[in-house]
């Protein structure tokens, strides 16, 4: 298995910044998100949702509902196949159904508030929403456990009786609140301790927040007489909505086609589904199309945010600077279902570190709150946080410079983190250098100002991917994938398919279509579409060249061996090297055929037919990403407001293929790093209802809030990936966090580990001083 | 429940007579976007809190989810799809595009409607003027730096810089 | 999967490939069973094989299970 590729490292077009192919349809206002389809004749579902954070569902009446006129289609769980203990099959983790369909339609318990209860289906949204309120519904009302500390305790309240913690030996006889619960381990910890100076341990709160995409999910489905169902919606991945739907609904994947719209930003949020299984329902049993769009409060209630998490972290280093031991215990929020990213957390919070005696604990915890969801490197930030606060300290009481105290630590090629797999070349250190040699960090800082850093891991995903590529007779090149663009993915894939194809990359024409399309593509996530769907893209042109050399061969009655691609041409070699040839290092020789992709095209029927190329691969070549930030703040200490001051980003890129949505990707992960430790979160009154459900509330960072956002790409180039390719846009929400808490501490010289740093609770740790 | 009688409401819409029905409650943006079919005004809330609505009403840069369709009687809408003209982007979007101020784009359409606005009343805003002017136009992909700088730039060459 | 395996990190075992290691880490481990296996990723010298299945190995390939993680 071992990979003999050389990696690529002279490009014509990778590493430029052309215009992105789709951007004149979205700074003109013609591209079509979610909510931007309309189907003639459609109806509008509105979801019932429960009031109450825990209750047994004893009956739900439509009666009054359906005498509405215009209403002509409801719903509830029972509409819902039974889940049993199946699995999902074919979903990217093993995930029981009976923690995801229940998320769509509570059956006999609802969990949290704003549950989903039952659905209506009317011609207007008007009177949806009217007769929704008709619907009667009947609840027994019963305890809830809003936070992970009372679903912890003994005589807590349980949410499903039939949960036994995973992970505990021997397995518990009692059910409880925590769903999973893991333990990891190397080397000797208290060895570890005992060689240490200087031990600190601190206890890390890390609030629920949300992804707080701006385009809320939306999608209109129809059925046909023959139960076909076509969806479109909002969503980063479209097969991973057929998957869902199907599973949810009982209506075959071969029946159901889904088409991604363009996506107004996801995060994670939107890697599952929420009301798209609702309007298939309604859509069969009204005959009509429906559509449904959350509003805005509905998805801070009953989308899935991100949990909360509690983790004490001890370190242990020496005078000299190497740590000796890390010992990590972190609780997670999972919400109502099992669904949170403890595992990520407990593996990769300490994945920086060479350190060789380590153990790392997690525990996930069942409340009464919505049912958590991925939000960029899910689980990684909160970990990271954590660990990344107390080196800073570390680094502090030992008098050494954070940044020399990381490099003496940090991992490289060869070392071997908690998760088991040696890293390949990575790019930690050097993105460590860049921070170090980057003009903020030498910047002079003034009074109440202070300077935060932190590093951080995320391991990437490769998956699946399919993509497709056809030419027209004229010479124009269309992309096909099935990976919805959410930063600029189209970009990247046309400059990928006109490096291998030797053509301009404005002649390539890149599209995401749908599932009826196109072969199957796991969903945009994982920051894996520029390498995994990029490299089906990279060898689908290829085939697609080896064909037009083909072509040319037979138009010239010569081997296809005598036929070079160069430029975009075929060209007869006439005896020359084609690697001479293609350096440059022997020129053409004088007299040699060539042939244009235009005009290889133009003949095509005639010399085989239509020019088209396909390639799926699934890719095992995804390496994991570094990052660094560091962060300059001023803490005003009449107020405890805090202003950041400068931000800078250095992020091992492997190899930018297009190095603005790179920047864009850091500068983007920087400022919701910002935003979750200064202000995000979220707040429930004592009967778990939502207190913040809209953005005025739930204050996402506005672009007065922040300075420019400075940006290192490092490339450190991944050796499995043709092109060297590694993920972007996940590790650059993992550093951002523990740095503004490291600034605003140094700032304010307070210890305060509770977050969100909000004026009010840093003015009282500045008090307490 | 009762049947509201729509109203007639008469308007310029992007520089073009147009007459459209509403109901007496229902908001501008939802005529724009479901009666009239320009859904490049967008909506993230409908709360007036993310800036995606943003239009031109007279001479008012606007959340178009907070003005009733029936306070746009006898006034001028310019929204997305009236920015630019004969086929020509206005310089603020061919500079978000220059710039890859731009991720998802959901923002964009009120970016571009905004930001035309600031440099309508101020050629040559600071670093500062255009971070507070569109502190009410939301983005979470970008961190907000490529739509700053972008803005500014537009801004020069509008000027001739 | 350790606390299958009587607390053993590391193996060695003679497999070509992942039937075969499957076979034999179920043989040598009866409490560990095919689906607690099969629910991991495989590493293969720096690879992270996500459902392995068919997968062949070198002479002294490194075999490393992952638990199986999601992205965003
Ligand atoms: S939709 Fe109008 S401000 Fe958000
Ligand atoms: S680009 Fe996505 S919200 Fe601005």
């Amino acid at each position: 298995m071992t990979s003999d590729m050389t990696v690529k490292t002279q490009f014509r077009h990778v590493g430029s910044r052309p215009v992105r192919p789709d951007g004149l349809d979205k700074v003109t206002g013609r591209a079509r998100y979610g909510a931007d389809m309309n189907l003639q004749g459609q109806l509008y579902g509105h979801i019932i949702r429960s009031p109450h954070a825990h209750a047994r569902i004893k009956s739900i009446d439509f009666s009054e509902a359906l005498k509405v006129p215009g209403v002509l289609a409801t719903m509830s769980g029972a509409d819902l196949p039974e889940p049993g203990e199946a699995l999902i099959p074919g979903a990217e983790i093993e995930m029981k159904l009976k923690n995801v369909s229940p998320v769509i339609m509570a059956r006999d318990k609802v969990l949290y508030h704003s549950h989903a209860v039952a659905a209506v289906a009317a011609t207007s949204p008007r009177i949806a929403a009217e007769a929704a309120k008709l619907v009667k519904v009947e609840y027994e009302v019963l305890p809830a456990v809003l936070d992970m500390h009372a679903a912890l305790a003994e005589d807590a309240p349980l949410l499903h009786d039939d949960n036994f913690t995973v992970g505990i030996d021997p397995p518990p006889e009692k059910p409880s609140n925590v769903s999973v619960q893991i333990e990891m381990a190397k080397g000797d910890l208290e060895a570890g301790f005992a060689a240490a100076d200087v031990v600190i341990e601190r206890t890390v709160n890390v609030p629920m927040c949300h992804q707080a995409y701006i385009e809320p999910h939306a999608c209109v489905a129809k059925a046909d007489e023959k139960g076909r169902i076509d969806i479109w919606c909002t969503t980063q991945g479209p097969f991973v909505v057929r998957l869902l739907v199907a599973e949810i609904t009982g209506i075959p994947q071969k029946d159901i086609k889904v088409t991604a719209s363009e996506i107004g930003g996801g995060f994670g949020g939107k890697t599952t589904v929420y009301i798209e299984p609702v309007a298939a329902v309604l859509a069969k049993k009204s005959g009509r199309p429906v559509k449904i769009v959350m509003s805005r409060e509905e998805v801070f209630r009953a989308s899935g945010p991100v949990s909360d998490s509690e983790t004490r972290v001890k370190i242990g280093a020496k005078k000299d600077g190497t740590i000796t031991a890390i010992d990590s215990d972190m609780i997670m929020n999972t919400g109502a279902y099992s669904a949170s990213a403890m595992f990520a957390g407990v593996l990769f919070g300490t994945a920086p570190y060479t350190a060789e005696n380590i153990r790392s604990k997690g525990r996930e915890v069942l409340t009464n709150l919505p049912r958590v969801w991925a939000y960029r490197a899910p689980g990684a930030p909160q970990a990271l946080t954590a660990v990344e606060c107390v080196v800073s300290e570390l680094a502090a009481a030992i008098g050494m410079d954070p940044i020399e105290f990381r490099l003496k630590n940090a991992v490289q090629e060869g070392d071997v983190p908690l998760y088991g797999m040696p890293f390949s070349a990575v790019g930690l250190k050097e993105c460590l250098q860049a921070a170090k040699d980057h003009p903020n960090y030498q910047a002079a800082l003034g009074e109440n100002q202070g300077r935060g850093v932190a590093c951080a891991f995320w391991i990437n995903a490769g998956m699946q991917s399919s993509a497709s590529i056809h030419v027209t007779p004229d010479g124009g090149i269309s992309v096909m994938t099935g990976s919805p663009d959410i930063g600029g993915s189209r970009a990247s894939m046309a400059l990928m398919a006109a490096e291998v194809l030797g053509v301009p990359v404005e002649t390539v024409h890149p599209a995401v279509v749908d599932t009826d399309s196109i072969g199957f593509c796991d969903g945009t996530g994982g920051s894996r579409t520029t390498l995994a769907t990029g490299g089906a893209v990279i060898q689908a042109a290829e085939k697609l060249v080896e064909e037009l050399r083909r072509r040319a061969a037979a138009a010239w009655s010569v081997s296809i061996d005598d036929v070079a691609w160069l430029d975009g041409k075929a060209v007869e070699r006439c005896g020359v090297g084609i690697d001479e040839l293609i350096e440059g290092t022997s020129p053409v020789k004088d007299g040699a055929k060539v042939l244009t992709l235009a005009e290889i095209a133009l003949t095509a029927g005639a010399t085989g037919g239509p020019l088209t190329a396909v390639a799926s691969l699934h890719a095992h070549n995804s390496a994991p990403s570094f990052a660094v930030n560091v962060c300059d703040v001023e803490v005003d200490p009449e107020t405890g407001k805090v202003d950041v001051l400068r931000f800078t980003c250095a992020q091992d890129a492997g190899k930018a293929i297009h190095p603005a949505y790179v920047e864009g990707q850091m500068q983007g992960g920087a400022v919701q790093g910002i935003g979750w430790a200064l202000n995000e979160e979220y707040l429930f009154n004592a009967d778990g209802v939502l207190d913040n459900a809209g953005f005025l509330d739930y204050r996402i960072p506005v672009a007065s809030d922040l300075p420019m956002i400075d940006t290192v790409i490092v490339e450190v180039p991944n050796p499995l990936h043709p092109y060297g390719v590694r993920g972007v846009g996940e590790v650059s929400i993992c550093p951002p966090m523990p740095a503004v808490v490291s600034a605003v501490n140094n700032a304010a010289g307070t210890l305060l580990y509770d977050l969100p740093m909000s004026p009010p609770k840093l003015l009282a740790a500045i008090d307490a001083g | 429940m009762t049947t509201q009688k729509k109203l007639h409401i008469s308007t310029t819409l992007n520089g073009e007579p147009c007459e459209f029905l509403c109901e007496p409650g229902q908001i501008l943006s939802d005529v724009l976007r479901n009666t009239l079919n320009l859904t490049g005004t967008k909506e993230g809330c409908t709360t007036g809190d993310c800036g995606a609505c943003s239009v031109m009403l007279d001479d008012a840069l606007v959340c178009s989810c907070l003005v009733l369709a029936a306070e746009a009687e006898g006034k001028s809408i310019e929204t997305v799809e009236g920015v630019g003209h004969e086929g020509q982007l206005h310089p603020v979007q061919e500079k978000l595009l220059e710039h890859a101020a731009l991720q998802c784009g959901i923002c964009t359409p009120g970016i571009v409607v905004a930001a035309k606005a600031l440099l309508e009343k101020n050629p040559d805003p600071s670093e500062e003027e255009t971070r507070y002017w569109l502190a009410g136009n939301l983005c979470r992909c970008t961190g907000y730096d490529k739509i700053i700088r972008a803005v500014m730039d537009a801004g020069a060459t509008m000027r001739g810089e | 999967m350790q606390r299958f395996t009587g607390g053993a990190r590391e193996v060695e075992v003679e497999a070509e490939d992942f039937p075969a290691l499957l076979a034999e880490l179920c043989r040598r481990f009866p409490d560990l069973g095919e689906d607690t296996v099969r629910k991991q990723s495989l590493g293969i010298d720096g690879m992270l094989i996500h459902t392995p299945m068919l997968e062949t190995f070198g002479q002294d390939s490194q075999l490393v299970f992952v638990t199986r993680i999601a992205g965003g």
